[in-house]
This record gives structure tokens, sequence and C-alpha cells, in this order.
């Protein structure tokens, strides 16, 4: 088949296009679904600990923090996916600074807030899979242009989903956040990025 | 209005960035004559693109093919608000890496089971019923898997004697062993 057939044969397939959302959206979508699906699942497993009454500004400003890298980590995972839209370099600067920007911000405690609870390494791990998937439904046929880095922000951004929701469920103590919290997120994501590997090549 | 672009040394002419977006706009509302016009016009862009990366005429055929049939995948991802041609710039650069990694995968394979390969089991996988077949290759090409899948010589040595680096002794014999392929399913499918 020359040239000349394959744009005959791709003319003839055409059909009204039907334009993706833009990654804000796609990503805003992606995290109030998520989030509240697992918040559901979550409290079913175990009652959500915080009280109104001890949320201070500085738990805000972490959880918040937490937030703006969740939707960071999402935004750039759907802006990888349209071509030439931003560069792998960008996205390696991006995924690797929301990474040490949460593992800095660990080191700065204000009150602990709510009880250890020990399987929630466990819950992070096993809940990550719902965001993966639903991710899946996000790129339908999609192809990859920088596949390490985004799929990269695929785990980080899954998994950190269900660590954003621990701040409800488990406790903010520090080294508890770092090792139960925070390193299941690396984990998953370096599973990610070694899968996006493994595709490249 | 002509404008030029000059990227990676390579000089590429595009008529109007304008009219290309908006062939491209017309075609994600369906428009068929919009879109043969677009791929038309954009398939010679992509092509000096290939052929600046990719040295084999045959395989920058193909790898054109596949860059316009990627694009017609990617076409939900464009939005109107962007340039075109990073789009397609990235859409390309793709392809042409994914062709670069096959090539190295089946160049490593090839240097892997090379040696292996007797003359009954080379004549056998690809269903030579007589050697006539190898008369319709480029004279290079036949030569090459002559003396390394029939005679049993090393890369190296047939090499020497076509003089011929091993690289492009490996490449004409991969090439040739596709087009031994593609010639006898084209056979067996007129049977």
């Amino acid at each position: 088949m020359n040239e000349k057939d394959i744009i005959e044969q791709l003319v003839e397939e055409l059909t009204p296009i039907k334009i993706n959302k833009g990654p804000g959206m796609r990503s805003l979508l992606w995290l109030v679904g998520n989030l509240v699906l697992l918040f559901f699942v979550l409290n079913l497993i175990s009652p959500i600990q915080l009280k109104m009454g001890e949320v201070s500004l500085h738990f805000f400003v972490e959880v918040a923090l937490f937030f703006l890298a969740l939707f960071t980590g999402a935004f750039f995972f759907f802006l990888s996916l349209i071509p030439g839209a931003t560069k792998t370099r960008k996205l390696g600067i991006v995924s690797l600074g929301i990474s040490v920007v949460l593992v800095a911000s660990v080191w700065f405690p204000g009150k602990i807030i709510g009880g250890m609870r020990s399987y929630c390494e466990v819950e992070i791990l096993l809940f990550s899979l719902f965001p993966i998937l639903s991710f899946v439904y996000f790129l339908k046929r999609n192809d990859f242009y920088n596949i390490r880095w985004s799929f990269y922000l695929l785990g980080f951004s899954s998994a950190l989903l269900c660590t954003f929701l621990m701040f409800f469920f488990c406790t903010n103590e520090p080294w508890h956040v770092f090792l139960f919290h925070l390193l299941p997120v690396f984990i998953v994501a370096l599973i990610c990025h070694f899968w996006g590997m493994r595709r490249a090549n | 209005m002509k404008l030029r672009l000059v990227e990676h040394n390579c000089d590429i002419m595009i008529d109007n960035k304008e009219e290309i977006k908006y062939l491209l706009i017309q075609t994600q509302k369906g428009d068929k004559k919009a879109y043969h016009l677009f791929l038309t016009k954009l398939s010679p862009y992509i092509t000096k693109k290939v052929r600046f990366r990719i040295f084999n005429e045959g395989d920058v055929a193909d790898v054109v093919q596949e860059c316009l049939i990627s694009i017609h995948r990617s076409l939900p991802t464009y939005d109107s608000k962007r340039d075109v041609l990073p789009w397609v710039v990235a859409i390309t650069e793709r392809r042409i890496v994914d062709y670069i990694r096959k090539k190295n995968r089946q160049m490593k394979l090839q240097n892997e089971l090379g040696p292996n390969v007797t003359n009954e089991e080379f004549v056998a996988k690809y269903e030579l019923e007589d050697l006539k077949i190898l008369d319709q290759l480029p004279e290079v090409t036949k030569k090459a898997i002559e003396l390394t899948k029939l005679h049993g010589h090393s890369t190296k040595e047939a090499a020497l004697k076509l003089g011929l680096s091993e690289d492009a002794l490996r490449a004409r014999i991969s090439r040739g062993l596709g087009r031994i392929q593609e010639m006898v399913r084209e056979e067996s499918n007129n049977e």
C-alpha cells in the first residue's frame, strides 16, 4: 500500500471528531471522581478520625500543598498525552520537583492529629489501582509521547490521591507520614516508571 | 505567503501554517475534503523530516505511513489554541524513535540467531520451494543472503567479500528477508 492509498483510506475512515477536554478539566474530573469514591470506601473500612475542632492553619496548609501536588501531577500527566504540548525534561523536573517538595513538607509538623493505623500503606498500595484504572478510561486510545515520565506521573498521582485521603483517616506524625504514606507513593510511581520503560523499549 | 522553517538543519517548506491549522480544524468537524488536503500537504513535510533521520528509502515510506496513521489516531488530541507543527513534529518524532528501537531490536535478534540458522532451517522458515525467489532481490542483497544464510559465511566474512560494513550487510539481509516473506505471502494469496 503506498502513501496515496493510505491517505485515501484514512480520509474514508474520517468521522466528526470528539475533541478531548483540556488537561485541567480532565484532571479535575479524574480527581473529584476518585476522591469521592475512595473517601466512601475508606470510610467504610475505618471511620474518619478528623474532628473539625482539631483543624489548624498548619493542617490546612499541609492539605492544600498535597492537593496542589496531586492536581499538578494529574495535570502534567494529561498534558503529556498531547503531542508537542510539553517536553520530556520539563516533565522530569515537575515530577521530581513535586516529589521533593512533598518529602520536605513532612518535616515541618504542626499539631499531631489522629491515631496511627498499621495498614494504611497496604490501603495506599491497593487503592491506588482505582485511580490507575480510571486513568485508563480517560486515555482511551491515546498514544504516549514521553512514556517514562507519563507513567511515573500516572503512578505518583494515583497513589498520592490515596495518601491525600490519609490526612482525614490517619495521623500526620512525620515519620509515619514519610514511611507509610509517602514511601508507598514512590514505590507505585517507580513501578509505573519501570513499566513505562519496558513499554518504551 | 510562504514560511520557511529551519529545523535540525533541514529546510522544510510549508505553504501556510494558518491554512494547515484551518484544514485540521475542519477535519475535526468531519470535513473529508479538508482532511485529504491536510494529509496531502503534510506528507512531503513529514517525508522530509523522516528522511533526515532514516536513510533507507524503503523504510522512509513505511515510517511516513506510520506517521499518517498516528496523526489520524491523534486527531482528538489537537487543541485549536495550539500550533499545528509542534503537534505534527511530536507525533513524527515518536514514530521515528519507535522505528529506530524496532530496528535495534531486530538487529540484536538477528545477531543472536544468525549463526544458528542452518540452510535447511532458512529455506523451511521462509517457505522457499525453490531459490528463484532470490533472483527478484537486488544483486547485493541476494549475494548477502546467499553468503550468510545458504553458504554459511559469517557476517564479517560476507561483509568483506561484498565490500560493505557489517551493519550495512545486516540491514540488507534484514530488508531482503522481509521482502522474501512479502513475496511468499503475496504468492500464497494469489494461489
